[in-house]
């Protein structure tokens, strides 16, 4: 795409541009180079290019605006859907933004102070003010009238909003039943009553609502039940996968932007990996206590990868579970039930794993002569310490999440290196204290 | 694997192109029933084929005697039903569409996806890759202790044998380790560390591979690379002072051997953590041309591989330079 756009003439680059759908605009410019972007961005009309800025990541936006007269901004930002430009202006300086208040539409203006309240977090902010509302007493005539009016402005007219005299949303009348209705009817006899959110809610939240509602322009309300925006299936969808990659990079203790450099991103990491050396030193100073029969015993070190690398990965499939539970927020009789069947599930596998464990370790001995150890000793040393631990870690996995929870933490960032540390640390113990016993009794 | 015919509705309304705007709203006033999606009707032609889409918007705001053929717009977005799912729920995500078309090899529509069925698969499949990522099968709170031990043991039982292969290499080293068993206390954070900075880019590359199929992977591997080389230097510092003051008050002051432990602490760590952060940056790569779904086993994979070399390093270096 990128080489046969340059050689188009201008001409057929401004018609090229005009066929193309917002997307495949952003894509394009981000492919060339700056002169080019420049050069492509000056051809476009005012919506065109309201659309690039919409589709554009909010700091490339802003570059682009921040180069334009204030005149020019007015016009494009005025083209453009109110919550994206409003995300825009929220960027601004604010002598510049003054400068450009005075020229906006006075609906974009009216919008600007109404949607520019909310926090980032908050259901305001991803909702747009761009929907058609009528009233009870309407009837559909006029109803149809109003609509064939007011349609091009705004975002989607497959649902009108009922609201009553004061303003308090009441339900939403779909278009499909309008156009079948038969005059005359009203608008109090076709609505339907509709799910809602509110503006102050967490987004997030909001967004999971949405998601198991399967609501399309989902309806928000503010304090005292005014209609105040609504929100899209397309929002709500980057909202949704926004949040997903959230949580992801906490589990995964990451927490950078896209396109940061390497230098920004190698400081964000560090702090972790910092924290999570000096954990281990810990473990480190638990070990020493056991040196001796370490040093005798050199086996007991050999084993230890198959015990920790065990005990480890049962604790994050229940770590991983806990989390989506809480986030779910579950009822607390589930949250309970579920800590019961974890262990209980943990205490089975482990009895298994165990089995298998304390036979490779015999055969391993066996096939490794010149360790020179006696195969039945160490075996149930193993296989002892895999049961017991498994069933401990397991048993941190599920509670740890749910103590962060209840002192008001988010389970997500902080559980994950915390509780692989604490196995390691419980599994260390049980393993070296039940090697020794064990060690103790029969040699 | 889910085939889009099998999440696709079928409930979409067509409208022939020689219709005129009355027509054509008679019949969807007559013909939509409540599970009818209405808001984007598909034009179709004397052969079935699908040629244009029209938002009912327009054909409510255009005046008779308009035809559909000239409110129809031709350049619509779709997806045939062979796409993968993903594909189709970007092409929803990224032009912004409340239904896609989905067509077959003639061209004709057979279903419809709609903004709502996309964010429900999203979230399924997301979810689906937050699981694989643990080796968790399921994710169900009703679900008993025994057929959650049943679903989640063969990954544990797979582990077991990867581990094996750590305890054979660490086998080799037997003499090394009895020698100087305080190379053992600092085995955990050595392999903690390789094992978390790999973890970080490994997140990070599973996040681009499943964000862009097509982004720049060059510049995302020279990018680890970096990150990997200066992190992994200033966690060998850190692990260079932290074990020194650990052995001076532990084991008895700054002798020969703490310090030449703690130099080859040092050095370990820079070296496997550089490995664990290439590995991280690799493996879903690699996997992904062999094509295995790299959230499924770059998880197990790696952790084996980053124990195998961090112990390498370890005692190889340790062999070199206490003995």
């Amino acid at each position: 795409m990128k080489k046969n756009y340059s050689t188009l003439t201008l001409d057929q680059k401004k018609a090229y541009l005009l066929e193309l759908h917002a997307f495949d605009l952003k894509e394009l410019y981000e492919s060339l180079d700056e002169d080019t972007q420049k050069e492509l961005f000056d051809l476009l009309m005012d919506d065109q290019k309201a659309d690039l800025l919409a589709y554009l990541n909010l700091e490339d936006a802003i570059e682009i605006v921040e180069e334009l007269d204030t005149n020019e901004q007015a016009d494009i930002l005025s083209e453009m859907e109110p919550d994206d430009a409003i995300d825009i202006l929220n960027e601004l300086e604010p002598d510049e933004l003054e400068a450009l208040m005075d020229k906006l539409e006075p609906e974009l203006k009216e919008d600007y102070y109404s949607l520019a309240g909310y926090e980032d977090d908050e259901t305001g902010s991803i909702m747009t003010n761009s929907y058609l509302e009528v009233s009870l007493d309407m009837e559909v005539k006029s109803v149809m009238k109003y609509l064939i009016e007011h349609a091009p402005l705004v975002e989607t007219i497959n649902k009108l909003y009922v609201v009553d005299r004061h303003e308090t949303f009441i339900g939403v009348l779909p278009l499909k039943k309008l156009i079948k209705a038969k005059s005359p009817s009203y608008v109090k006899d076709l609505y339907e009553p509709s799910l809602f959110v509110y503006d102050k809610d967490d987004k997030e939240l909001s967004v999971d609502y949405i998601q198991e509602n399967g609501l399309n322009y989902c309806p928000v309300l503010n304090e005292r039940n005014e209609l105040v925006g609504i929100i899209s299936l397309d929002d709500a969808i980057d909202t949704y996968e926004e949040e997903m990659i959230e949580n992801f990079q906490k589990m995964s203790i990451l927490n950078e932007e896209n396109d940061e450099t390497p230098f920004k991103s190698a400081f964000k990491r560090l702090p972790w990996l910092v924290i999570l050396l000096l954990l281990a030193m810990p473990i480190a100073r638990l070990a020493l206590s056991f040196e001796s029969i370490l040093q005798t015993y050199t086996i007991i070190v050999i084993l230890q990868p198959l015990i920790l690398s065990m005990v480890g990965n049962a604790g994050t499939q229940t770590l991983t579970f806990s989390l989506i539970m809480l986030s779910d927020d579950e009822p607390k009789e589930v949250v309970r039930k579920n800590l019961f069947y974890e262990v209980l599930s943990a205490i089975l596998s482990g009895f298994l794993l165990s089995t298998i464990s304390f036979i490779v370790t015999i055969l391993f001995i066996l096939i490794n002569p010149s360790l020179n150890q006696n195969p039945f000793v160490f075996g149930s040393a193993v296989g002892l310490s895999v049961w017991v631990a498994i069933t401990v870690g397991t048993l941190f996995s599920s509670l740890i999440p749910i103590g962060i929870k209840k002192i008001g933490l988010d389970p997500s960032s902080a559980s994950g290196p915390l509780i692989t540390t604490m196995i390691d640390i419980s599994t260390i113990v049980i393993y070296y204290g039940i090697a020794s016993l064990l060690v103790g009794v029969f040699l | 694997m889910r085939m889009l015919k099998s999440v696709m509705s079928t409930d979409f309304m067509t409208l022939e192109v020689q219709m005129d705007v009355k027509e054509a709203m008679k019949k969807v006033i007559n013909q939509s029933t409540d599970a009818s999606l209405i808001d984007v009707l598909y034009v179709l032609d004397s052969k079935n084929k699908l040629i244009g889409v029209i938002d009912l918007k327009q054909l409510i705001i255009a005046r008779s005697p308009l035809k559909i053929s000239d409110l129809m717009v031709k350049n619509y977005h779709y997806v045939l039903d062979t796409d993968p799912i993903s594909k189709a729920i970007d092409t929803v995500q990224d032009y912004d569409r409340d239904m896609i078309p989905i067509l077959n090899k003639h061209h004709q529509i057979i279903g419809v996806l709609t903004a709502e069925i996309a964010l429900d698969l999203l979230a399924d499949e997301t979810l689906e890759d937050f699981h694989k990522l643990a080796s968790l099968n399921e994710y169900d709170v009703h679900s008993k202790p025994i057929s959650r031990s049943k679903k989640r043991l063969p990954w544990l039982i797979i582990l077991l044998g990867l581990s094996l292969i750590t305890t054979s290499v660490l086998s080799l080293f037997e003499s090394t380790i009895q020698k100087v068993i305080l190379l053992i206390l600092f085995q955990p954070m050595i392999l903690g560390a390789a094992g978390n900075i790999s973890t970080q880019s490994l997140a990070k590359t599973i996040l681009m591979i499943s964000d862009d199929a097509q982004s720049d992977l060059r510049k995302h591997v020279i990018n680890e690379l970096l990150i990997g080389l200066i992190n992994s230097l200033m966690i060998a510092l850190t692990g260079y002072l932290f074990s020194l003051a650990f052995l001076y008050f532990f084991e008895g002051g700054f002798t020969v051997i703490n310090l030449s432990i703690a130099l080859t602490i040092a050095l370990t760590l820079w070296l496997a953590l550089l490995v664990g952060a290439i590995t991280g940056a690799f493996i879903p790569l690699i996997l992904r041309k062999l094509k295995f779904d790299p959230s499924v086993a770059s998880g197990p994979f790696m952790t084996t591989l980053n124990d195998v070399i961090s112990l390498l390093i370890y005692f190889s270096l340790a062999t070199l330079f206490i003995l």
